[in-house]
């Protein structure tokens, strides 16, 4: 019994000893597992004031870029702007040299024969058609074809003769053009009087269109404007010209 | 010694055609000109005058156009020389002929200013010095 009682006395002891170390090691662990969580709380807070300062640095990077971004599409727009003002500013320079030679070339001769070429390089270069009819006043007031290019004669003296709208441009002077372009064979898409001090003394028949010209521009107006007051007058110079030869000794 | 400028050889028989193109394009600065007025005087004067760049029109009196660049392209002198046809002939066939007879480009009349300088300086560059 005494030996049982020893027995059981040193088995208690050795689970006390053994639940003491136990709970040692646990107090140690508890311990560490303290300071480790110190440590990650630490490390934690730290963490999520960089990340603040991550996130911050990241929404200034972004708000300036967006910035960035604002301005490059406006500096984009100014240069779409500046580049559609120079093709603009182009255009009208080639629209001002077209006019000017037009007039250049017009007023460089007193040979009548040679102001017809010059209408008709007028008509075919700048305007684009190479479909046209020259006529002239006579002292009977009647108009004649005196240059045809690329139609046929008996069309103009058809036109002269019995056109209403040939008629009516003759005697306002105005400038007629088609509303729509011309397709048929001996169809008009402009009249142009030529004018000589509110005197109409010729008259452009301009028929079809080259094919690559798809109808008529503003410029073309301006040509017909030029043509009309200022080939009208170089026509009547010619003519006095040749009279001026003609009565000459 | 010889210019920065890029010099263009002009051939039409049409004084308007000449006055207008030598305007719009020496707007620039970039370029000075030579011109013909027929095929002829095109081919003596390129072989002369050795331009960087001829602009030809097709329809003209004593030589075409397309018989002065079946020339042009068959002389040493000029077989390299860019050639632009500048016409009122949109047909496909003439076109056609044109390109086979060694054209490097066509542009139609009435000319658009921007499509002649945006062609002109493809072929030679956009600087003006070589």
């Amino acid at each position: 019994m005494k030996k049982h009682l020893d027995e059981h006395g040193k088995y208690v002891q050795r689970v006390q000893e053994d639940t003491r170390k136990y709970i040692e090691e646990l107090f140690s662990e508890n311990e560490r597992l303290r300071l480790a969580n110190t440590s990650l709380e630490l490390a934690k807070r730290q963490g999520e004031q960089q990340l603040l300062a991550a996130t911050a640095e990241l929404d200034h990077a972004r708000y300036e870029n967006e910035k960035l971004r604002h301005q490059f599409d406006d500096i984009q727009s100014e240069r779409e702007r500046y580049y559609e003002h120079y093709l603009s500013l182009e255009q009208q320079h080639a629209n001002l040299a077209n006019l000017y030679v037009a007039s250049f070339r017009l007023h460089g001769t007193l040979d009548r024969t040679e102001l017809m070429g010059v209408i008709q390089e007028i008509v075919i270069n700048l305007i684009g058609s190479e479909e046209l009819i020259v006529f002239e006043r006579g002292s009977d007031d009647a108009f004649t074809p005196a240059v045809c290019m690329g139609v046929d004669e008996e069309i103009g003296r058809r036109l002269a003769s019995g056109d209403a709208g040939f008629a009516g441009a003759t005697s306002s002077g105005e400038i007629w053009i088609s509303d729509k372009p011309a397709s048929a064979d001996g169809e008009l898409s402009a009249l142009v009087p030529l004018r000589a001090d509110d005197r109409v003394v010729g008259m452009i028949a301009i028929f079809r269109l080259l094919p690559q010209k798809p109808g008529l521009e503003p410029i073309d107006r301006e040509l017909f404007d030029l043509l009309g007051s200022q080939a009208g007058t170089a026509l009547y110079l010619t003519r006095l010209h040749a009279e001026a030869r003609k009565a000459a000794p | 010694m010889r210019s920065a400028r890029k010099k263009i050889l002009i051939v039409d028989d049409s004084d308007v055609m000449l006055l207008t193109q030598k305007m719009v394009l020496g707007r620039s600065g970039h370029y000075e000109f030579v011109v013909a007025k027929d095929g002829l005087e095109a081919i003596d004067k390129a072989v002369a005058e050795r331009p960087d760049l001829i602009l030809l029109d097709v329809v003209m009196p004593r030589m075409s156009g397309l018989e002065a660049l079946e020339e042009l392209r068959a002389r040493e002198e000029t077989r390299e020389t860019p050639i632009i046809m500048v016409t009122t002939r949109s047909e496909a066939a003439n076109i056609e002929r044109a390109y086979h007879n060694g054209c490097n480009d066509y542009v139609m009349k009435p000319v658009d200013p921007a499509e002649l300088v945006a062609k002109i300086e493809s072929l030679l560059g956009r600087t003006a010095s070589r």
